[in-house]
């Protein structure tokens, strides 16, 4: 067994590892919501360079992504959820993946720069540093609240796109960008509260296991009503049209219920923990919808 | 003293993966490259298309 971690140790990684290393799943939605903020814009930009657009949020969030796994490599090795990654699971060293994340930052906002607008740019940088320096090293291993400021990080694609687009920021992309920041805890905290041993073993001070259960399930509750009232506000403001207004109403609801059913209960022994699964799933569902529903608001418009 | 494991040297690499994982990796490098030459072409060619 030991011969063989050896010898993958000494072999190049593979190609596959770097794929890995970006979180392709976390960029599926940095990739969506990006490109519903340049749809958003309605400007008539040329479709090279949306494409190059939505391929530079891709690559900026993956180096990210990478620069994360670089830097947390030693508590990704303690929990279940993260083992496998290319890191922990020694089949890439720390160097690759540092010089791959910084590579991969400045590559990305540089071709962003040159192929789009230079504000775009910099808030591609920004949201990286963000991540990386604010989020990974500074809050994450400090404090509850890290999921909180951290989730700014993730809320930066629409702006983005819109910015790539229009090359100013309006309104609806900084409400966009609200309303990814406040859906983040409720997110993350409804998956911290059944991986919450998880967590702990890492040594990770995610809000169930500083904060307690009780006060977690609260804080979901309160975090989902400005998302929800943030969810609501571009169609008040008349920023989008009915197809927007109506789904995220809709959908706004439906996550309303869903948390106050996580807020009301309590752990028993042997839990399933449905209730926090289901917010938990349909929160990434929610966001999908209602950046959909945006965009198909603009296309049929258009 | 007899129990104590014997030091050996680290195994030989596997040199049939070695060489199946430089293959792929190259193969991947080179699309990528060339993806990125017809893309900064295309971008040059539209930048320049744009007025100003």
């Amino acid at each position: 067994m030991t011969a063989t971690v050896l010898e993958i140790d000494r072999l190049p990684a593979d190609w596959r590892d770097f794929v890995a290393l970006t979180k392709p799943r976390v960029m599926s939605l940095v990739v969506f919501t990006g490109l519903c903020g340049l749809i958003a814009a309605q400007t008539k930009m040329p479709l090279v360079l949306a494409f190059t657009a939505i391929l530079c949020i891709a690559l900026g969030a993956g180096a990210a992504g990478a620069l994360n796994q670089w830097y947390e490599a030693d508590i990704d090795a303690l929990m279940k959820r993260t083992q496998g990654r290319p890191l922990p699971a020694g089949r890439m060293n720390r160097q690759s993946a540092l010089h791959f994340g910084v590579g991969l930052s400045f590559f990305s906002v540089l071709l962003l720069g040159v192929a789009t607008n230079w504000l775009a740019a910099g808030i591609l940088a920004v949201s990286i540093l963000f991540y990386v320096l604010i989020y990974t090293v500074w809050l994450k291993r400090r404090t509850p609240q890290n999921i909180v400021i951290g989730g700014a990080a993730g809320a930066f694609p629409p702006l983005i796109g819109w910015a790539a687009a229009t090359g100013s920021i309006a309104p609806l992309p900084l409400l966009l960008f609200l309303l990814v920041f406040l859906w983040t805890p409720p997110h993350f905290w409804a998956l911290a509260l059944f991986i919450e041993s998880d967590y702990a073993k890492a040594g990770v001070p995610m809000m169930p296991v500083v904060a307690g259960e009780r006060s977690t399930r609260k804080q979901v509750f309160l975090y989902t009503v400005p998302m929800v009232v943030c969810a609501i506000t571009p169609w008040v403001m008349n920023l989008t049209g009915a197809i927007y207004g109506f789904t995220a109403a809709i959908f706004s609801a439906l996550f309303l219920i869903l948390a106050a059913r996580v807020a009301q209960r309590t752990t028993q022994a042997d839990d399933a923990m449905k209730p926090e699964k289901a917010l938990f799933k349909f929160s990434i569902l929610y966001l999908f919808v209602l950046f959909a529903a945006l965009a198909a608001d603009r296309l049929i418009l258009l | 003293m007899t129990n104590l494991p014997e030091e050996s040297a680290p195994p030989p690499l596997d040199m049939d993966e070695l060489k199946r994982r430089r293959k792929s990796s190259a193969r991947v490098i080179a699309l990528l490259l060339v993806g990125l030459v017809v893309l900064i072409y295309l971008i040059t060619l539209t930048r320049i298309g744009v007025p100003q």
